[in-house]
């Protein structure tokens, strides 16, 4: 694979990730309330702006950015606030192993974009799960 | 999700290494050439010895950190711990493990603020610097080493946040 198309599949396997992302935090904020709902505010807004980055590069890579699925199914029922948040953890640190595929399939300053935006989602996993993580993204360090 | 990526030290890196050991006793006015020849065998050996150094020096903080103050342990223990992770995952030893005397290592001892949110707070921002210049150091690592290295730059990145926030 060029190098080209090598960029454009990992941009396109991150855009897929974002979608699935703010999908589920509709459903984690419908969930929550007062603090933890601003959480999940605050980290829906953070992914449509990654969103909408990735999306831009395809572009101007000459690419045509993948949509959106009609739907997604959830890994389990979220029906109250202790689902919510084991929802956002589960999407966070799938997220981050997806951005981590793409620091290692970019260059550059691509590279360095999907760190930084592995480092955002590691962030937001620890936040909801109250720890840290030695390997975030890493499946088997 | 598939991960498609050569984790570990690679066998070319493996020799790298070896050839480097064997090579340190070189005189210095051929060392140019030999690091020169170090870069075209794999660049991964320099990234991989920057970042170690970079991840000893918060080792090295945490310890101190934890001497001065042995109350902050429950608060620090387990970033400290996964720092050691991140140290053995990379290659690396813990500073303690391997004591090197005479006054270059001594001059190099962390100072720790006597204040405990002073304490903390350093750590934050030793931990936030670290994940920087790991980034910075992503441009010349091969896939596998890359996403090693930013796994643990996402850590430091999530202990900074984690011990910035006052609990």
């Amino acid at each position: 694979m060029s190098s080209a198309a090598t960029e454009v599949g990992a941009l396109q396997a991150v855009l897929a990730g974002e979608h699935a992302a703010l999908y589920a935090y509709g459903v984690v904020g419908a969930r929550l309330r007062g603090r933890r709902r601003a959480e999940a505010t605050a980290a829906y807004a953070d992914h449509r702006s990654r969103r909408d980055e990735v999306r831009a590069l395809l572009v101007e890579r000459g690419a045509d950015p993948q949509p959106a699925a009609a739907g997604y199914r959830l890994p389990a029922p979220v029906r109250g606030a202790r689902e919510a948040v084991g929802l956002a953890v589960g999407i966070e640190e799938r997220l981050a192993a997806v951005w981590l595929d793409a620091v290692a399939r970019l260059r550059g300053e691509l590279r360095e974009l999907a760190a930084r935006a592995l480092q955002d989602t590691a962030v937001r996993a620890a936040a909801w799960r109250g720890s840290g993580d030695a390997f975030p993204g890493l499946v088997d360090p | 999700m598939t991960a498609m990526s050569d984790d570990g030290p690679s066998r070319r890196a493996v020799l790298a290494g070896a050839g480097a050991a064997l090579l340190a006793g070189c005189t210095s006015t051929r060392e140019r050439e030999v690091m020169d020849s170090h870069d075209r065998v794999d660049p991964d050996v320099r990234v991989r010895a920057a970042v170690v150094a970079e991840v000893r020096r918060l080792a090295a903080l945490y310890d101190a950190t934890l001497a001065a103050h042995p109350a902050m342990r429950p608060v620090v223990e387990p970033f400290r711990a996964e720092t050691a992770a991140h140290l053995s995952a990379l290659g690396g030893r813990s500073p303690t493990s391997s004591p090197s005397p005479g006054a270059t290592a001594a001059s190099r001892a962390p100072v720790v603020p006597t204040s405990a949110a002073e304490a903390q707070a350093l750590l934050a921002r030793a931990e936030r610097s670290a994940a920087d210049a790991l980034v910075g150091q992503l441009g010349n690592a091969s896939p596998g080493l890359a996403r090693l290295v930013a796994s643990v730059a996402a850590s430091e990145a999530v202990h900074a946040a984690l011990l910035g926030v006052p609990r």
